[in-house]
């Protein structure tokens, strides 16, 4: 969501990946998804995320939708 | 097989050659004859109103040959308005092919660049098609009045040529395809701004 509006969706993707000690590239090609588009996610420019990519970097990053998504007013 | 940018680089190539053609053959020649540029007769299909007479004796074993309906009406040392009647069905039909040309080559350019659902190529599509539709009719009719204003400048000649104008099926039906598949890309520009930044 754009940030000017009330309240958005954050994505902690670049603190996970940190922790973990991967690359967007390694990351991305997990998932299967283009590195590119991982990026626009990690930087909070993603529109929407389907249920099979936020089950798959779960799967890979090892954690739940909420500690990869949160919401903010 | 899938279309790579190879394909769109090959299909851009044959479009602009056709282009070139068109422009050359369909458009500037048919100005320059208009201009009387190296015209000393100028010519017009016509229908007329009995089939020619076929060389006798040529038939034998089942096969004849018979004359037809189909010919065309020359005018010698033509006045600028003569070129201009006949030359006029041409070079519309070779401007609205032309004018298609052009939107198929800004069409391709997008497919190339691998973005076929650009919002501007629905737009395209309609004009496309209504290019098509509209020659489908104006070019028969252009030339059908052209033949019956040269034809009536000869009496012997107006009785003989059979005036009327038909609208061919093929580029009618090619032309409410189009006109279909510019509706199929208007909702492909509307899914495609519908996932946009989906992951």
């Amino acid at each position: 969501m754009p940030p000017e509006e009330p309240g958005r969706i954050t994505v902690h993707l670049d603190r996970l990946l940190e922790e973990r000690g991967m690359t967007v590239t390694e990351l991305a090609e997990r998932v299967g998804v283009t590195p590119v588009n991982l990026s626009v996610l990690k930087n909070g420019r993603a529109k929407a995320v389907r249920f099979s990519t936020l089950s798959a970097l779960c799967r890979e990053l090892g954690c739940r939708p909420g500690d990869l998504l949160d919401y903010e007013n | 097989m899938r279309w790579d940018r190879n394909d769109g680089r090959a299909l851009m190539a044959v479009l602009w050659v056709a282009a070139v053609l068109m422009g050359g053959l369909a458009v500037a020649l048919p100005i320059a004859r208009m201009a009387g540029i190296g015209v000393s007769e100028v010519r017009i299909p016509v229908e007329l109103d009995r089939a020619v007479s076929a060389p006798a004796g040529l038939s034998g074993d089942g096969i004849a040959v018979e004359g037809t309906r189909e010919a065309a009406l020359v005018v010698t040392d033509p006045s600028l308005g003569q070129r201009l009647l006949t030359e006029g069905p041409t070079l519309l039909s070779g401007a609205l092919a032309l004018a298609v040309l052009v939107l198929v080559i800004r069409m391709a350019a997008t497919l190339r660049d691998g973005d076929a659902f650009a919002p501007a190529n629905p737009r395209r599509l309609q004009m496309v098609a209504g290019l098509v539709l509209a020659g489908t009719v104006a070019v028969p009719l252009v030339r059908a009045l052209a033949v019956d204003r040269l034809s009536a400048q000869a009496p012997a000649v107006s009785e003989a040529v059979v005036f009327g104008f038909g609208v061919s099926l093929t580029p009618l039906v090619a032309g409410l395809v189009i006109a279909a598949l510019s509706e199929a890309f208007r909702q492909g520009v509307k899914l495609r701004e519908d996932t946009e930044g989906l992951i």
